[in-house]
Protein backbone atom coordinates (compact mmCIF):
# COMPACT_ATOMS: atom_id res chain seq x y z
CA UNK A 1 0.00 0.00 0.00
CA UNK A 2 2.72 2.42 0.62
CA UNK A 3 5.32 1.10 -1.27
CA UNK A 4 4.59 4.18 -4.08
CA UNK A 5 5.57 6.75 -2.00
CA UNK A 6 8.95 5.19 -0.75
CA UNK A 7 12.50 6.46 -2.46
CA UNK A 8 13.71 10.10 -2.85
CA UNK A 9 10.42 12.08 -2.69
CA UNK A 10 10.70 11.00 1.26
CA UNK A 11 13.41 13.57 1.53
CA UNK A 12 11.37 16.30 0.24
CA UNK A 13 8.16 15.13 2.81
CA UNK A 14 8.90 17.04 5.69
CA UNK A 15 5.63 19.19 6.17
CA UNK A 16 6.89 20.59 9.44
CA UNK A 17 10.01 21.37 8.24
CA UNK A 18 10.35 25.07 8.41
CA UNK A 19 10.33 27.02 11.14
CA UNK A 20 6.94 29.23 9.64
CA UNK A 21 5.57 26.09 9.45
CA UNK A 22 5.83 25.19 12.28
CA UNK A 23 4.73 28.73 14.11
CA UNK A 24 1.83 28.23 11.57
CA UNK A 25 0.75 24.60 12.72
CA UNK A 26 1.30 26.32 16.69
CA UNK A 27 -1.42 28.60 15.40
CA UNK A 28 -3.93 25.69 14.49
CA UNK A 29 -3.50 24.31 17.78
CA UNK A 30 -3.75 27.19 19.43
CA UNK A 31 -6.93 27.77 17.39
CA UNK A 32 -8.34 24.50 18.20
CA UNK A 33 -8.12 25.51 22.06
CA UNK A 34 -9.70 28.70 21.85
CA UNK A 35 -12.30 27.25 19.96
CA UNK A 36 -13.06 25.20 23.13
CA UNK A 37 -12.49 28.25 25.39
CA UNK A 38 -14.87 30.26 23.13
CA UNK A 39 -17.13 27.26 23.26
CA UNK A 40 -17.05 26.81 27.03
CA UNK A 41 -17.79 30.55 27.19
CA UNK A 42 -20.03 31.56 25.02
CA UNK A 43 -22.19 29.04 24.11
CA UNK A 44 -24.78 31.41 21.73
CA UNK A 45 -22.55 31.87 19.22
CA UNK A 46 -21.84 28.33 18.48
CA UNK A 47 -25.31 27.41 18.81
CA UNK A 48 -25.53 29.87 15.86
CA UNK A 49 -23.01 28.47 13.91
CA UNK A 50 -24.28 24.99 14.74
CA UNK A 51 -27.61 25.51 13.70
CA UNK A 52 -26.47 27.19 10.37
CA UNK A 53 -23.83 24.66 9.57
CA UNK A 54 -26.58 21.99 10.34
CA UNK A 55 -28.90 23.68 8.15
CA UNK A 56 -26.54 24.02 5.10
CA UNK A 57 -25.24 20.25 5.75
CA UNK A 58 -29.13 19.14 5.95
CA UNK A 59 -29.60 18.12 2.75
CA UNK A 60 -26.61 16.05 2.11
CA UNK A 61 -27.16 14.34 5.19
CA UNK A 62 -30.95 13.94 4.03
CA UNK A 63 -29.81 12.19 1.17
CA UNK A 64 -26.78 9.69 2.13
CA UNK A 65 -29.33 8.83 5.26
CA UNK A 66 -32.00 7.34 2.83
CA UNK A 67 -29.78 4.36 1.45
CA UNK A 68 -28.77 4.14 5.15
CA UNK A 69 -32.33 3.80 5.80
CA UNK A 70 -33.14 1.51 3.41
CA UNK A 71 -30.37 -1.06 4.53
CA UNK A 72 -31.42 -0.73 8.05
CA UNK A 73 -34.52 -2.03 6.92
CA UNK A 74 -33.89 -4.60 5.11
CA UNK A 75 -31.23 -6.15 7.80
CA UNK A 76 -34.77 -5.61 10.32
CA UNK A 77 -36.96 -7.74 7.23
CA UNK A 78 -34.37 -10.33 7.08
CA UNK A 79 -34.23 -10.64 10.89
CA UNK A 80 -37.96 -10.61 11.26
CA UNK A 81 -38.31 -13.07 8.78
CA UNK A 82 -36.12 -15.17 10.43
CA UNK A 83 -38.66 -14.96 13.46
CA UNK A 84 -42.12 -15.28 11.90
CA UNK A 85 -43.74 -18.21 13.52
CA UNK A 86 -42.69 -17.20 17.10
CA UNK A 87 -43.82 -13.33 16.45
CA UNK A 88 -46.79 -14.43 15.13
CA UNK A 89 -47.58 -16.33 18.50
CA UNK A 90 -46.63 -13.53 20.63
CA UNK A 91 -48.43 -11.03 18.66
CA UNK A 92 -51.60 -13.21 19.11
CA UNK A 93 -51.13 -13.30 22.94
CA UNK A 94 -50.96 -9.86 22.73
CA UNK A 95 -54.08 -9.07 20.78
CA UNK A 96 -55.93 -11.18 23.08
CA UNK A 97 -54.63 -9.08 26.24
CA UNK A 98 -54.95 -5.92 24.48
CA UNK A 99 -58.30 -6.42 23.50
CA UNK A 100 -59.08 -6.63 27.01
CA UNK A 101 -57.07 -3.03 27.79
CA UNK A 102 -59.01 -2.14 24.50
CA UNK A 103 -62.72 -2.54 26.27
CA UNK A 104 -61.55 -1.11 29.80
CA UNK A 105 -60.21 2.14 27.44
CA UNK A 106 -63.46 2.34 25.82
CA UNK A 107 -65.04 2.21 29.41
CA UNK A 108 -62.94 5.00 30.46
CA UNK A 109 -63.04 7.46 27.90
CA UNK A 110 -67.08 7.10 27.98
CA UNK A 111 -67.01 7.43 32.03
CA UNK A 112 -64.46 10.55 31.12
CA UNK A 113 -66.68 12.35 28.57
CA UNK A 114 -69.30 11.86 31.34
CA UNK A 115 -67.36 13.67 33.93
CA UNK A 116 -65.82 16.44 31.66
CA UNK A 117 -69.44 16.85 30.75
CA UNK A 118 -70.37 16.98 34.40
CA UNK A 119 -67.06 19.75 35.10
CA UNK A 120 -67.27 21.63 31.90
CA UNK A 121 -63.90 20.71 31.53
CA UNK A 122 -61.97 21.79 28.67
CA UNK A 123 -58.50 20.04 27.75
CA UNK A 124 -56.17 22.08 25.90
CA UNK A 125 -53.81 19.98 25.13
CA UNK A 126 -51.60 18.90 22.08
CA UNK A 127 -52.06 21.41 19.53
CA UNK A 128 -50.20 19.62 17.07
CA UNK A 129 -47.12 17.02 15.79
CA UNK A 130 -43.91 17.36 13.31
CA UNK A 131 -42.53 14.49 12.07
CA UNK A 132 -39.22 14.30 11.77
CA UNK A 133 -36.74 12.02 9.58
CA UNK A 134 -33.81 11.39 11.85
CA UNK A 135 -30.59 12.80 9.36
CA UNK A 136 -27.78 13.13 11.87
CA UNK A 137 -26.90 11.91 15.35
CA UNK A 138 -24.38 12.84 17.71
CA UNK A 139 -20.68 11.23 18.92
CA UNK A 140 -19.54 9.67 22.09
CA UNK A 141 -19.83 12.41 24.12
CA UNK A 142 -22.85 13.87 22.47
CA UNK A 143 -26.45 12.07 22.74
CA UNK A 144 -28.40 13.83 20.01
CA UNK A 145 -30.31 13.46 16.97
CA UNK A 146 -30.49 16.14 13.92
CA UNK A 147 -33.80 16.13 12.32
CA UNK A 148 -35.19 17.04 8.70
CA UNK A 149 -37.74 19.51 10.21
CA UNK A 150 -37.01 23.14 10.99
CA UNK A 151 -38.67 26.49 11.92
CA UNK A 152 -40.37 26.55 8.15
CA UNK A 153 -42.17 23.05 9.63
CA UNK A 154 -43.39 23.90 12.86
CA UNK A 155 -40.45 22.68 15.08
CA UNK A 156 -39.53 25.25 18.12
CA UNK A 157 -37.03 24.58 20.74
CA UNK A 158 -38.10 23.05 24.04
CA UNK A 159 -40.62 21.07 22.22
CA UNK A 160 -40.88 17.18 23.68
CA UNK A 161 -39.75 14.93 21.15
CA UNK A 162 -41.16 11.10 20.99
CA UNK A 163 -41.21 8.05 19.69
CA UNK A 164 -43.97 5.43 19.82
CA UNK A 165 -42.25 4.11 23.12
CA UNK A 166 -42.52 7.40 24.73
CA UNK A 167 -40.27 10.37 25.59
CA UNK A 168 -36.61 10.81 23.87
CA UNK A 169 -35.54 13.56 24.55
CA UNK A 170 -36.43 17.49 23.86
CA UNK A 171 -35.50 20.04 21.03
CA UNK A 172 -32.63 22.21 21.89
CA UNK A 173 -31.83 23.95 18.78
CA UNK A 174 -33.68 24.70 15.71
CA UNK A 175 -32.99 26.03 12.25
CA UNK A 176 -34.87 26.43 8.90
CA UNK A 177 -34.82 23.11 8.05
CA UNK A 178 -33.31 20.71 10.58
CA UNK A 179 -33.24 20.66 14.26
CA UNK A 180 -31.15 19.19 17.05
CA UNK A 181 -33.07 16.93 19.69
CA UNK A 182 -31.11 16.60 22.83
CA UNK A 183 -31.64 13.15 24.26
CA UNK A 184 -32.78 12.18 27.32
CA UNK A 185 -29.71 9.98 28.06
CA UNK A 186 -26.72 13.33 27.08
CA UNK A 187 -24.87 14.54 29.73
CA UNK A 188 -27.00 17.72 29.40
CA UNK A 189 -30.43 16.45 29.64
CA UNK A 190 -32.48 17.54 33.11
CA UNK A 191 -36.56 16.28 32.45
CA UNK A 192 -38.45 16.89 36.16
CA UNK A 193 -40.09 13.63 36.32
CA UNK A 194 -42.60 12.12 38.62
CA UNK A 195 -43.24 8.27 39.85
CA UNK A 196 -46.34 7.67 38.77
CA UNK A 197 -47.76 5.11 41.75
CA UNK A 198 -46.15 7.24 44.32
CA UNK A 199 -46.48 10.54 43.11
CA UNK A 200 -42.80 11.32 44.20
CA UNK A 201 -40.93 14.07 42.27
CA UNK A 202 -37.40 13.68 40.91
CA UNK A 203 -35.46 14.80 37.85
CA UNK A 204 -34.51 12.36 35.45
CA UNK A 205 -30.62 13.56 34.48
CA UNK A 206 -29.05 11.91 31.33
CA UNK A 207 -25.33 10.74 31.97
CA UNK A 208 -24.36 9.40 28.32
CA UNK A 209 -25.17 5.70 29.50
CA UNK A 210 -28.07 3.81 28.51
CA UNK A 211 -29.67 4.40 31.92
CA UNK A 212 -30.40 8.13 33.17
CA UNK A 213 -30.24 8.85 36.86
CA UNK A 214 -32.73 10.09 39.16
CA UNK A 215 -31.56 12.86 40.83
CA UNK A 216 -33.22 15.62 43.63
CA UNK A 217 -35.75 12.67 44.74
CA UNK A 218 -37.48 13.19 47.67
CA UNK A 219 -34.92 10.91 50.36
CA UNK A 220 -38.07 9.06 51.75
CA UNK A 221 -39.79 8.69 48.64
CA UNK A 222 -39.81 4.70 48.20
CA UNK A 223 -38.47 3.77 45.21
CA UNK A 224 -38.58 0.23 43.45
CA UNK A 225 -37.53 -1.54 40.56
CA UNK A 226 -40.37 -1.67 37.83
CA UNK A 227 -42.17 1.76 38.86
CA UNK A 228 -43.56 3.75 36.36
CA UNK A 229 -41.71 7.32 35.29
CA UNK A 230 -43.35 9.96 33.40
CA UNK A 231 -42.79 13.79 33.14
CA UNK A 232 -44.42 16.04 35.80
CA UNK A 233 -44.56 18.83 33.54
CA UNK A 234 -42.77 21.22 36.30
CA UNK A 235 -41.05 24.06 34.52
CA UNK A 236 -43.71 24.11 31.71
CA UNK A 237 -41.02 21.80 29.58
CA UNK A 238 -42.86 19.01 29.21
CA UNK A 239 -46.61 17.69 29.27
CA UNK A 240 -47.44 16.11 31.82
CA UNK A 241 -47.80 12.51 32.01
CA UNK A 242 -45.71 11.47 29.14
CA UNK A 243 -44.07 8.21 29.38
CA UNK A 244 -40.37 8.06 30.55
CA UNK A 245 -39.40 4.81 31.37
CA UNK A 246 -39.35 2.59 34.55
CA UNK A 247 -36.98 2.39 36.98
CA UNK A 248 -34.63 -0.62 36.26
CA UNK A 249 -32.35 -0.33 39.54
CA UNK A 250 -32.10 1.55 42.95
CA UNK A 251 -29.66 1.30 45.55
CA UNK A 252 -26.60 2.92 47.40
CA UNK A 253 -25.42 4.10 43.69
CA UNK A 254 -28.62 5.71 42.79
CA UNK A 255 -31.54 5.30 41.08
CA UNK A 256 -31.40 4.55 37.44
CA UNK A 257 -34.03 4.36 34.67
CA UNK A 258 -34.52 2.31 31.53
CA UNK A 259 -36.25 4.92 29.05
CA UNK A 260 -39.37 3.63 27.11
CA UNK A 261 -37.83 4.52 23.97
CA UNK A 262 -34.25 2.61 23.85
CA UNK A 263 -33.25 2.76 20.41
CA UNK A 264 -31.56 6.16 20.13
CA UNK A 265 -31.57 6.20 16.34
CA UNK A 266 -34.98 5.72 15.13
CA UNK A 267 -35.72 6.33 11.90
CA UNK A 268 -38.77 8.85 12.80
CA UNK A 269 -39.06 11.07 15.82
CA UNK A 270 -42.14 13.33 16.72
CA UNK A 271 -41.82 16.63 17.88
CA UNK A 272 -45.03 17.23 20.05
CA UNK A 273 -46.29 21.27 19.80
CA UNK A 274 -48.50 21.61 23.20
CA UNK A 275 -48.27 25.26 23.62
CA UNK A 276 -46.51 25.56 26.48
CA UNK A 277 -44.34 28.92 27.52
CA UNK A 278 -41.87 26.91 29.15
CA UNK A 279 -38.62 27.91 30.56
CA UNK A 280 -36.96 26.64 27.41
CA UNK A 281 -38.47 28.28 25.14
CA UNK B 1 -4.07 23.73 -24.82
CA UNK B 2 -7.02 22.21 -23.80
CA UNK B 3 -5.54 18.66 -23.15
CA UNK B 4 -2.83 20.79 -20.75
CA UNK B 5 -5.46 22.59 -18.80
CA UNK B 6 -7.97 19.40 -18.58
CA UNK B 7 -5.07 17.63 -17.83
CA UNK B 8 -3.93 20.29 -15.30
CA UNK B 9 -7.26 20.02 -13.42
CA UNK B 10 -7.33 16.78 -13.27
CA UNK B 11 -4.37 16.51 -11.82
CA UNK B 12 -5.80 19.09 -8.97
CA UNK B 13 -8.59 17.65 -8.67
CA UNK B 14 -6.98 14.12 -7.95
CA UNK B 15 -5.00 15.89 -5.48
CA UNK B 16 -7.71 17.13 -3.79
CA UNK B 17 -8.64 13.35 -3.09
CA UNK B 18 -7.62 13.02 0.26
CA UNK B 19 -9.65 15.92 1.67
CA UNK B 20 -12.67 14.97 -0.07
CA UNK B 21 -12.03 11.56 1.59
CA UNK B 22 -11.51 13.07 4.93
CA UNK B 23 -14.30 15.51 4.32
CA UNK B 24 -16.89 12.51 3.39
CA UNK B 25 -15.67 10.59 6.39
CA UNK B 26 -16.36 13.62 8.84
CA UNK B 27 -20.14 13.54 6.84
CA UNK B 28 -20.16 9.38 7.14
CA UNK B 29 -19.51 9.81 10.74
CA UNK B 30 -22.74 12.22 11.65
CA UNK B 31 -25.15 9.74 9.65
CA UNK B 32 -26.99 7.90 11.92
CA UNK B 33 -25.82 4.01 11.11
CA UNK B 34 -27.44 1.39 12.94
CA UNK B 35 -24.13 -0.15 13.94
CA UNK B 36 -24.53 -2.93 16.75
CA UNK B 37 -24.17 -1.52 20.15
CA UNK B 38 -25.41 1.42 17.88
CA UNK B 39 -25.81 3.71 20.76
CA UNK B 40 -23.30 4.11 23.16
CA UNK B 41 -20.61 4.46 20.76
CA UNK B 42 -19.26 6.20 17.82
CA UNK B 43 -16.24 5.05 16.19
CA UNK B 44 -13.74 8.00 14.97
CA UNK B 45 -13.76 7.10 11.52
CA UNK B 46 -12.15 10.46 10.66
CA UNK B 47 -9.15 10.00 13.18
CA UNK B 48 -8.36 6.83 10.57
CA UNK B 49 -8.35 9.00 7.49
CA UNK B 50 -6.41 11.35 9.09
CA UNK B 51 -3.56 8.76 10.11
CA UNK B 52 -4.19 7.25 6.80
CA UNK B 53 -3.19 10.68 4.83
CA UNK B 54 -0.79 12.19 7.30
CA UNK B 55 1.40 8.57 6.70
CA UNK B 56 1.20 8.59 3.07
CA UNK B 57 0.69 11.90 1.69
CA UNK B 58 0.60 14.83 4.71
CA UNK B 59 0.81 17.21 1.83
CA UNK B 60 -2.24 17.36 0.74
CA UNK B 61 -4.27 17.43 4.28
CA UNK B 62 -2.60 20.41 6.22
CA UNK B 63 -3.28 21.19 9.68
CA UNK B 64 -5.75 24.02 8.34
CA UNK B 65 -7.62 21.89 6.56
CA UNK B 66 -7.90 19.16 9.91
CA UNK B 67 -8.56 22.61 12.36
CA UNK B 68 -11.42 23.10 9.92
CA UNK B 69 -12.80 19.26 9.54
CA UNK B 70 -12.32 18.90 13.23
CA UNK B 71 -15.05 21.95 14.02
CA UNK B 72 -17.06 20.74 10.98
CA UNK B 73 -17.58 17.45 12.78
CA UNK B 74 -18.22 19.13 16.03
CA UNK B 75 -20.60 21.53 14.80
CA UNK B 76 -22.43 18.51 12.49
CA UNK B 77 -22.09 16.09 15.72
CA UNK B 78 -23.09 19.09 18.26
CA UNK B 79 -20.35 18.25 20.31
CA UNK B 80 -18.37 21.09 22.15
CA UNK B 81 -16.28 23.01 19.76
CA UNK B 82 -12.84 22.36 19.30
CA UNK B 83 -12.13 19.00 20.81
CA UNK B 84 -12.13 17.24 17.62
CA UNK B 85 -9.56 19.78 16.18
CA UNK B 86 -7.25 19.17 18.81
CA UNK B 87 -7.21 15.74 19.25
CA UNK B 88 -7.03 15.45 15.42
CA UNK B 89 -4.11 18.23 15.09
CA UNK B 90 -2.20 16.42 17.78
CA UNK B 91 -2.66 13.44 15.79
CA UNK B 92 -1.05 14.80 13.03
CA UNK B 93 1.96 16.37 14.83
CA UNK B 94 2.64 13.03 16.64
CA UNK B 95 1.90 11.19 13.25
CA UNK B 96 4.56 13.26 10.72
CA UNK B 97 7.15 13.59 13.58
CA UNK B 98 7.31 9.67 12.94
CA UNK B 99 5.96 8.98 9.79
CA UNK B 100 9.68 7.96 7.83
CA UNK B 101 8.82 4.95 10.52
CA UNK B 102 6.19 3.60 8.81
CA UNK B 103 6.92 3.58 5.31
CA UNK B 104 7.64 0.32 3.84
CA UNK B 105 6.59 -1.35 7.26
CA UNK B 106 4.11 -4.01 6.68
CA UNK B 107 0.31 -3.55 7.13
CA UNK B 108 0.38 -4.73 10.64
CA UNK B 109 3.21 -2.45 11.59
CA UNK B 110 1.04 0.38 10.40
CA UNK B 111 -2.38 -0.81 12.16
CA UNK B 112 -0.08 -0.95 15.43
CA UNK B 113 1.00 2.60 15.27
CA UNK B 114 -2.87 3.13 14.85
CA UNK B 115 -3.97 1.82 17.67
CA UNK B 116 -1.25 3.73 19.65
CA UNK B 117 -2.25 7.02 18.41
CA UNK B 118 -6.02 5.80 18.69
CA UNK B 119 -5.63 4.97 22.31
CA UNK B 120 -3.99 8.43 22.86
CA UNK B 121 -6.61 10.35 21.40
CA UNK B 122 -9.58 8.33 22.80
CA UNK B 123 -7.85 9.28 26.06
CA UNK B 124 -7.26 13.46 25.30
CA UNK B 125 -10.93 13.33 23.72
CA UNK B 126 -12.46 11.84 27.01
CA UNK B 127 -10.42 14.22 28.98
CA UNK B 128 -11.16 17.50 26.78
CA UNK B 129 -14.82 15.89 27.69
CA UNK B 130 -14.58 15.82 31.08
CA UNK B 131 -12.89 19.14 31.62
CA UNK B 132 -14.86 21.13 29.47
CA UNK B 133 -18.43 19.28 31.12
CA UNK B 134 -17.30 19.49 34.49
CA UNK B 135 -18.89 16.36 35.39
CA UNK B 136 -17.38 12.81 34.97
CA UNK B 137 -17.98 11.00 32.37
CA UNK B 138 -18.58 6.93 31.93
CA UNK B 139 -15.89 5.92 29.81
CA UNK B 140 -17.68 2.74 28.61
CA UNK B 141 -18.64 4.30 26.09
CA UNK B 142 -15.25 5.76 24.82
CA UNK B 143 -13.49 2.61 25.63
CA UNK B 144 -15.60 0.65 22.97
CA UNK B 145 -15.74 3.32 20.80
CA UNK B 146 -11.80 3.37 20.75
CA UNK B 147 -12.03 -0.44 20.20
CA UNK B 148 -14.76 -0.04 17.44
CA UNK B 149 -12.31 2.21 15.51
CA UNK B 150 -9.43 0.52 15.76
CA UNK B 151 -11.01 -2.43 14.32
CA UNK B 152 -12.52 -0.65 11.69
CA UNK B 153 -9.33 0.51 10.72
CA UNK B 154 -8.28 -2.27 8.10
CA UNK B 155 -11.78 -1.81 6.32
CA UNK B 156 -11.48 1.93 5.88
CA UNK B 157 -7.66 1.72 5.32
CA UNK B 158 -8.43 -0.65 2.28
CA UNK B 159 -11.07 1.91 0.70
CA UNK B 160 -8.66 4.66 1.23
CA UNK B 161 -5.93 3.21 -0.20
CA UNK B 162 -8.00 2.24 -4.03
CA UNK B 163 -8.24 6.48 -3.71
CA UNK B 164 -4.65 6.92 -2.72
CA UNK B 165 -3.85 5.31 -5.73
CA UNK B 166 -5.63 7.92 -7.92
CA UNK B 167 -3.08 10.92 -6.07
CA UNK B 168 -0.84 12.07 -7.88
CA UNK B 169 2.70 11.20 -6.84
CA UNK B 170 4.59 14.14 -5.34
CA UNK B 171 7.13 14.34 -8.14
CA UNK B 172 4.56 14.99 -10.56
CA UNK B 173 4.20 18.51 -8.65
CA UNK B 174 6.42 21.27 -9.05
Amino acid sequence: MAKRAKGPEIRTAQPLRTLAQRLLFALFLGSSIALMVLGRSDPEAFERARTQVTDAAAPILETLTRPVDALNNAVGEARNLAQLHQENARLRQEVARLQQWQAVARRLEVENIQMRDLLAFEREDVKRFVTGRVIGMGGTFVRSLVLNVGQTDGAQKGQAAVTGDGLIGRVAEVGQRSSRVLLITDLNSRVPVVIENSRARAILAGDNTAFPRLIYGAANSDLTPGQRVVTSGDAGAFPPGLPVGVISSADENGVRVQPYATDERPELVRLMDFGLEGVLQ
Amino acid sequence: MRTGFLSRLDHFARGLLPLICTLSVVLLSALPLRLPMAAMVAPSLTLIAVYYWTIYRPDLLNGFFILLLGLLQDLLTGAPPGVTSLVLLLAYLVVVSQRRFFHGKSFSVVWWGFMLVAIGAAILAWLCNFILSGRWIDPTGSAIGLLLTILLYPPLAALLSQAHKLVPARDADA
